[in-house]
């Protein structure tokens, strides 16, 4: 049995599909591509995908993660699994996990693009959302170009894109989560070296 | 021809609704290309999104007009009421979901009419669309109103709004209709049509040649097999494989329309079925197998497939889901084969609570295979079981509506010889007189005769591990009218469509005043199409010919209010109108 890491992207018309929906949606793929998952225990077996940190409805994922755990005779099926994803999903990276440490664990930090309809607006949603993430010692680093505000903040499973969309509703820079287009570039843990968001690969 | 809609506008209304994923499209076997050239077609279920794609009927249509190379088949939802609010007031036109296409710029739209009570959700999708709910009202720009399905053999409520209605089996009639399409581009709308009424199985109303009558295909193998099927990308009601194992019934009951007009029996060979799975569990990915009929049990070739298939589903721990079983410990056994988990329960329908009404009602099920079904369910380890009903059936009296809590408490007992939790769920359903049944011309029970049976029955349920529910007598009542109501009905609907009605067979939605109102201001008296029909009136479907005679229907009528039964057609022919097609 192998433990496999995905890192994929969700885009487009796909980032209307509920989170919920995507272990189901992986597992499908997966059959189709010829590969095997493992099977839970317990008296509803189900195949077994972890996918953490969920990632709200309408925000793109450029690179999101998620660990399967593998039949081995069938782990290297996973090179096809392009061919057999439903249109708004594609897998970027894989590799294999050596260890035991939940996935959720492993996540600690977020980065996120905010496109705004104008510059203004971008600019009062930067002093919100700075100083309430500050305040919570969540923001890692934020900055603005033009329209768009790039941040990256600590506890994603909170400071996620439903609390940004709460906190520019509350202060009422938009009316909803039409008036903002959102991207999560990245998730996964803050690298000392390079100060970039890695994915965890062992 | 309308521009298709972007994807910045899609998203911008997508934020604003429920379940967006509903409205995206891009599943595993979606076709997201128009075949240059094509005649195209937008498949319409009146319904969510969730229940539609449930639907067998559309995957194997769409797998099919898709396998042409002369045609192009998309498909569309009823929008959920608040993505009808967001894109009106965005102003975009409902597209489909493949190329997010206006559906007025498709060659035809088809609905299929499963259920009277999504009707208002045709006039939605129309409204949405740009097209003129009248037929008389439309352009040569508008797409040609395709329906199938069961209600297009009692037609009338929908003739107004409805082009051309395609009676018996799509895979025999739609084909034709999209050459037709096809050959007829850019020519005009009536033309279209006259040329379409020629078509076996068509009809155009004040324009097809009358009676109008239902088309099958004979042979099953011979036609189109599926080895596609569209995998949603979120849960749905029925979220597996399905294949159908045979068309039609046998079985006779005399409350059952489906049995009547899905006749003759058709049946597929095992080796065609289970490749047609292995085919489409592969192509899917889905891990779970159903097999469609209306009575899987008395499939021939049932047996022989199962002890091939459970071989073939544990290589990659797929599973079967049960066929809705007959009542006899036979059924019971083949379930406790397949289901070593007895998760859940079993479902019966014994429909009637006595054998007095089992008979009048031709349902061929005895309290001795009752009993010995749900013994045989407890004796395998089931904990519960869920039994359907229904009230207001004709010669109906209160020893039969008591009957029921007695084969509740029944089942119980039963159980608890057995040591089992006997959780008893028990629906009863309200008895609609359908079109084209022995039943068609009886009355149907009052709105107040249903609650007072429904009270009856729940009163002398005194076990707390007996729930019962059962369907609310107005969206019954309202089943009922468009089951058996005429042409004048399509004022009504227009009328209560306007008020806001939709989904009307979701309670939650279900405004039965707005109803009332519509009734009363356009002038029509809905207990008409209720209440008892002389036998020598006109019927408003009589114009439509499903197969199965008058003759035979009077009959069995007759026979049901002499309490007498009639044989399993498998046991021997009842010359229903079909004998001289039927092989069995």
């Amino acid at each position: 049995m192998s433990r496999i890491r995905i890192i994929f992207s969700k885009t487009g018309l796909a980032t209307y599909i509920n989170h919920q929906d995507l272990p189901i949606i992986f597992s499908r793929s997966l059959k189709r591509t010829g590969v095997n998952l493992e099977f839970t225990q317990g008296f509803s077996p189900h195949p077994r995908l972890s996918f953490s940190v969920a990632l709200a409805i309408g925000v793109e994922g450029k690179a999101e993660v998620a660990d399967f755990w593998v039949e081995d005779e069938t782990v290297q099926n996973i090179s096809r699994i392009n061919d057999f994803l439903p249109e708004g999903f594609r897998v970027l990276d894989y590799f294999e996990i050596h260890n035991d440490f939940l996935l959720g664990k492993q996540i600690k930090a977020a980065n996120y693009d905010l496109a705004f309809k104008d510059v203004t607006l971008a600019q009062k949603a930067q002093e919100i959302l700075c100083e309430k993430l500050t305040e919570e010692n969540a923001l890692v680093r934020m900055e603005t170009k033009e329209n768009v505000i790039c941040l990256t903040v600590l506890l994603p499973e909170r400071f996620s894109a439903s609390y940004f969309v709460k906190q520019l509703k509350e202060n009422e820079i938009i009316s909803g989560w039409q008036d903002i287009k959102m991207t999560r570039n990245a998730i996964g843990k803050i690298d000392e070296v390079t100060n970039e968001i890695m994915v965890p690969r062992s | 021809m309308q521009q298709t809609i972007g994807v910045d506008k899609l998203k911008y209304i997508l934020s604003q609704v429920k379940h967006p994923s509903r409205y995206i499209g891009g599943e595993w076997g979606a076709i997201c290309e128009q075949k240059a050239n094509s005649a195209t077609i937008c498949l319409a279920f009146p319904d969510l999104y969730e229940v539609g794609m449930s639907y067998l009927g559309f995957q194997i249509l769409y797998s099919l007009i898709n396998s042409l190379p002369y045609a192009t088949a998309e498909r569309v939802y009823a929008p959920w009421v608040d993505a009808e609010t967001v894109i009106r007031k965005e102003n975009t036109p409902l597209w489909s979901l493949e190329t997010k296409n206006p559906l007025k710029n498709f060659d035809a739209i088809g609905f299929t009419l499963q259920y009277e009570l999504s009707y208002t959700n045709i006039l939605t999708i129309l409204s949405l669309a740009n097209i003129a709910f009248r037929s008389d009202k439309r352009t040569d720009d508008d797409p040609i109103i395709v329906a199938g399905g069961v209600g297009a053999l009692y037609p009338a409520p929908l003739e107004a709004f409805v082009d051309v209605f395609l009676l018996g089996d799509g895979e025999a009639t739609l084909p034709r209709l999209m050459k037709v399409l096809k050959e007829m581009k850019g020519q005009s709308r009536d033309a279209k049509l006259k040329e379409i009424a020629k078509i076996k199985g068509a009809y155009v109303p004040h324009c097809s040649v009358l009676p109008a009558t239902r088309v099958i295909v004979e042979n099953l193998e011979n036609e189109f097999i599926p080895n596609t099927m569209i995998v949603p990308n979120t849960s749905i009601v029925h979220d597996r494989v399905a294949v159908q194992v045979f068309k039609g019934c046998t079985r006779g009951c005399r409350f059952c329309q489906a049995g009547i007009i899905d006749r003759p029996v058709r049946e597929r060979n095992s080796k065609s079925v289970l490749q047609q799975i292995e085919n489409l569990l592969k192509f899917t990915g889905w891990d779970e197998v159903g097999l469609l009929s209306l009575a899987t049990c008395d499939w021939s070739c049932l047996k022989e497939t199962l002890d091939k298939l459970s071989e073939y589903l544990a290589k990659d721990k797929d599973r079967l889901s049960l066929p809705s079983l007959r009542v006899d410990a036979f059924s019971v056994g083949m379930a406790a084969t397949l289901e070593k988990l007895r998760k859940g329960g079993l479902t019966f329908a014994p429909e009637a609570g006595t054998q007095r009404l089992r008979d009048v009602i031709n349902k061929g099920v005895t309290d001795n295979d009752i009993n010995d079904a749900l013994t045989s369910t407890f004796e395998h380890g089931w904990d519960r079981v869920k039994l359907y009903f229904m009230m207001g059936l004709p010669t109906e009296t209160d020893e039969d509506l008591d009957g029921i809590t007695e084969i509740c408490n029944r089942a119980f007992s039963i159980a608890k010889q057995y040591k089992r939790r006997g959780d008893i769920n028990v629906s009863v359903a309200g008895f609609v007189p359908k079109p084209h049944t022995p039943f068609q011309w009886e009355k149907q029970a009052t709105i107040e005769e249903l609650w007072e049976k429904g009270k009856r029955i729940k009163h002398s349920i005194k076990n707390k591990h007996i729930s019962l529910s059962y369907h609310e007598p107005e969206q019954t009542f309202l089943e009922g009218v468009f089951a058996r109501g005429d042409n004048k009905l399509s004022d009504v609907l227009e009328c209560v469509w306007n008020m806001g009605e939709r989904f009307d067979g979701w309670t939650e939605h279900f405004n039965f005043e707005n109803w009332r109102k519509a009734f009363a201001e356009t002038g029509i008296e809905p207990t008409t199409y209720t209440r008892k029909i002389n036998l020598s009136d006109t019927l408003p479907w009589d114009h439509i010919n499903v197969g199965v005679t008058k003759e035979f229907l009077l009959e069995e009528r007759e026979k049901a209010y002499m309490t007498e039964t009639t044989h399993d057609c498998r046991q021997g022919c009842n010359a229903c109108g079909w004998q001289d097609i039927c092989k069995k």
